[in-house]
């Protein structure tokens, strides 16, 4: 696995599910477990279960009956999918909000549902891939984003004007830049951590590099993630969407009509059934999302941009998409006055009258509080606004006060709440139950508002400590990230050319070394080619150091422009230049030396009184049965750079013509 | 029953809950009081009907479901009697002593019709 993102992991800052989607996963990793046990896992957490069952049963398309237990998701989908879907919905719940100031976290989720639903009915749709994967796939296909927010969350809220505009491929050299990895890297090593399908991982590292076009297709996992990108993009477009954006957005829509064979009329259904579905998810994990522009004229959009003449610099703020008004659960929001001072508390009990007095006594001393009539409704308002205390009644219709502690106990966002139980006052036999499930602190009834209110102090004193304790690991989690990515630079400058940015010598051998051990185990072809730039000295005699400086530095660029991706080209010594070919044998090095040496043969480069291109002297040679080691190779590419000079420079000679009496060995 | 050994409980309306929950709507939200009373009138009749519906089906769990709410609903309104009535048939519902429950249950419409009466002339 990737080294920095290892690193990332040891953080302890990377987006993770919440307990119940981290037990499922590490029981599917285990050999030996068993389908029930899964079912548990899940259903110990009753909104996930009501979540995957949604799913479950809009993912499979054409049957008739409706799923509704776990085991028949799990019977129907596939243990793997189950899991899958589990893992990826128990991430939203953990992940809804984060420290990364100019991380936009709901517009962020917004997107990748959409980019879900719209993956997921694509590949029914098409018959590409599994409907129910594609899903995931769609929603964690963006996860290195917020795993660099919130890895870095200060120094990503900088970053994050800087990519305004930008083309994907400048967004990715940017992140290499600050993060020393991209956030298609961090996301495919997560997806392989997570033991996602191993096709997922070369999907999310492609799709966005994928151009649409006239020609673009629905045939394989990557194009329907790519067309589902573009639907998440358009439905949360909004009036910061510039008036060009909307016009490409109008062509690209047409093409992926084209691409999915389907009829205009057809197409557009098709596109309001993603829609449709994505508010309707929207509704269920209390995520914002918008009514989106009508797809079918993105024209008159673009015109109606123009209009509003946009300011293309100015930042998009935050929470524009509006949620949806969901249940009767509702957040009443006064002034913070005395003691609450803003603490939020959740406050659940099945009867009406007492909820609105207990409600008013606290809103009076200054806490926000929400309310929910039982233990269902009080999950919900949890995974979707994170109370810091909940005070619920014992005895509720469905799930009565110390279940839903236990559930609260079971997930991650409800493991640091403090918990406040009341009870009737011939329930004290009971109370050791209640503390077993987890509960902080019991109150009788019928209240006392004054003792209520001490108590409830009591409460908010400890998630008070609590809270700054989290703030204070927070900082030096941050500078631990921060010194590791210092750590990182220093590692990376010490392996890099200060010139020409390229890989050093050290660097140089330390790579062979491992490549060289790597195809003694694979038998893989290994070459390599050595440089040398002809008379370098001259240049520096004649023209100056600098002159020197600045045909190094040109050569360099122009080889590594002339380069293939399984060619690592580093700079070895003063003009002097190495390239390690993996899988390549003498012929395949040959052609790159030649594609090289031409290359740089044109390469005009002009610098004061220097003007002309220079010439490069290449040897080539592959590791043969019977090398010891790749000093071997080294020498013998050596002796070939020798034989080009000699055999008057410009020109690339392989060890394999080095006549042997003139092989120097040992 | 004996209502001596329900001193505790024998006032209609405490009025120093009713001054309490006045105090607590304040100046802010003044109709608070008559807000409260209003719920309470609409609610507590469905859960006296429940009581009686569920002694009359011997269904001891929906009493004392019912019972439990009301014991509550009427303490927070300070309608004393009502809620100690309500706490009485919550516990002889858990002993499921029927013959003091069928007592308990047929004074509990002349317990809510007093405490209605002294509530509603609050509203004047």
């Amino acid at each position: 696995m990737n080294d920095t993102f290892e690193q990332f992991r040891l953080s302890g800052k990377l987006p993770s599910p919440s307990g119940v989607g981290m037990r499922i996963l590490k029981l599917t990793q285990s050999d030996d477990f068993s389908t029930e046990e899964i079912g548990q896992a899940i259903m110990a957490d009753s909104a996930l279960t009501g979540r995957l069952l949604k799913l479950a049963n809009s993912a499979q398309s054409g049957s008739v009956r409706q799923i509704t237990t776990v085991a028949e998701a799990t019977t129907r989908l596939g243990i793997s999918t189950v899991r899958n879907l589990a893992l990826g919905l128990s991430l939203i719940s953990e992940n809804r909000a984060g420290t990364c100031d100019a991380f936009d976290y709901d517009r962020y989720w917004a997107t990748s549902l959409a980019r879900a639903v719209a993956a997921q009915v694509l590949s029914t749709q098409t018959r590409v891939g599994v409907p129910a994967e594609m899903y995931i796939l769609g929603l964690l296909s963006e996860v290195g984003i917020l795993a660099l927010a919130s890895v870095y969350p200060e120094r990503f809220s900088e970053h994050i004007p800087d990519v305004k505009g930008r083309t994907p491929q400048e967004i990715a050299a940017l992140e290499r830049k600050l993060f020393e990895i991209d956030h298609h890297n961090v996301a495919a090593c997560m997806l392989e951590e997570w033991g996602l399908p191993e096709a997922f991982q070369g999907a999310v590292k492609k799709y966005e590099y994928l151009e649409l076009g006239p020609r673009s297709e629905l045939g394989s996992q990557v194009e329907i993630l790519r067309a589902a990108d573009l639907i998440a993009e358009l439905l949360v477009a909004d009036e910061f969407t510039t008036p060009a954006r909307w016009r490409a957005f109008d062509r690209e829509l047409r093409w992926l009509m084209q691409a999915s064979e389907l009829e205009e009329e057809a197409f557009f259904a098709l596109c309001r059934s993603i829609v449709g579905e994505w508010r309707e998810w929207g509704q269920v994990l209390h995520i914002p999302t918008q009514k989106p522009a009508d797809l079918e004229n993105l024209e008159d959009e673009a015109v109606k941009a123009e209009r509003r003449g946009l300011d293309e610099n100015a930042p998009r703020p935050r929470h524009k998409l509006e949620e949806d008004p969901t249940g009767s659960a509702k957040v009443v929001e006064p002034e913070f006055e005395g003691d609450g001072g803003g603490t939020h508390i959740l406050i659940v009990d099945d009867d009406p009258l007492s909820l609105k007095v207990l409600e008013r006594h606290l809103v009076r001393a200054g806490y926000r509080v929400s309310t929910a009539k039982d233990g269902n409704e009080a999950l919900e308002v949890v995974l979707r606004s994170a109370p810091q205390m909940v005070i619920a009644d014992w005895m509720m219709p469905g799930m009565n006060g110390i279940d839903l502690c236990a559930s609260l106990r079971r997930i991650e966002s409800g493991r640091k709440i403090y918990f406040l139980l009341v009870t009737g006052e011939n329930e004290d036999e009971n109370v050791v139950r209640a503390f077993d499930a987890g509960v902080d602190d019991y109150l009788h009834k019928p209240l006392n508002p004054k003792i209520l209110l001490a108590r409830v102090k009591g409460g908010k004193r400890i998630i008070d400590l609590q809270r700054q304790v989290e703030k204070d690991q927070q900082v030096q989690r941050r500078h631990v990230a921060e010194l590791q990515l210092l750590t990182r630079k220093l590692r990376t400058a010490a392996l890099t050319d200060a010139l020409t940015g390229l890989p050093n010598r050290r660097y140089a051998m330390r790579r062979l070394s491992q490549v060289w051990e790597s195809t003694q185990r694979t038998g893989n072809p290994l070459s390599i080619i050595m440089i040398d730039i002809d008379h370098f000295k001259s240049v520096n005699d004649e023209h100056g150091h600098d002159a020197g400086d600045v045909v190094l530095k040109e050569t360099a660029k122009a080889m590594r422009e002339a380069m293939r991706e399984e060619e690592d080209i580093c700079r070895i010594g003063g003009e002097e230049f190495l390239i390690i070919c993996i899988n390549t044998d003498i012929d395949g090095a040959r052609v790159a030396a030649e594609r090289i040496r031409k290359r740089i043969e044109t390469n005009l480069i002009k610098w004061g009184s220097f003007h002309r291109p220079v010439t490069l002297s290449l040897g080539i040679s592959q590791k043969v049965d019977g090398m010891e080691s790749y000093d071997e190779l080294l020498k013998e590419s050596d002796q070939a750079v020798y034989l080009a000079k000699a055999s008057g420079r410009n020109r690339v000679c392989s060890s394999a013509e080095v006549p042997t009496d003139k092989r120097r060995t040992g | 029953m004996n209502r001596d050994e329900q001193s505790d409980h024998d006032v209609i309306l405490d009025l120093d809950v009713i001054a309490g929950l006045r105090e607590l709507g304040g100046e802010d939200d003044p109709g608070l009081l008559l807000e409260l009373v209003g719920m309470f009138l609409e609610d507590a009749p469905k859960h006296v009907r429940e009581i009686v519906a569920g002694f009359e089906g011997a269904d001891l769990e929906r009493v004392k479901r019912a019972s439990h709410t009301l014991k509550s609903s009427a303490a927070n309104m300070g309608a004393m009697s009502l809620s100690g009535l309500a706490r009485s048939i919550e516990s002889t519902a858990k002993s499921a002593d029927m013959d003091l429950l069928r007592e308990l249950s047929s004074a509990l419409s002349e317990v809510y019709g007093e405490t209605a009466d002294a509530l509603g002339a609050l509203e004047e």
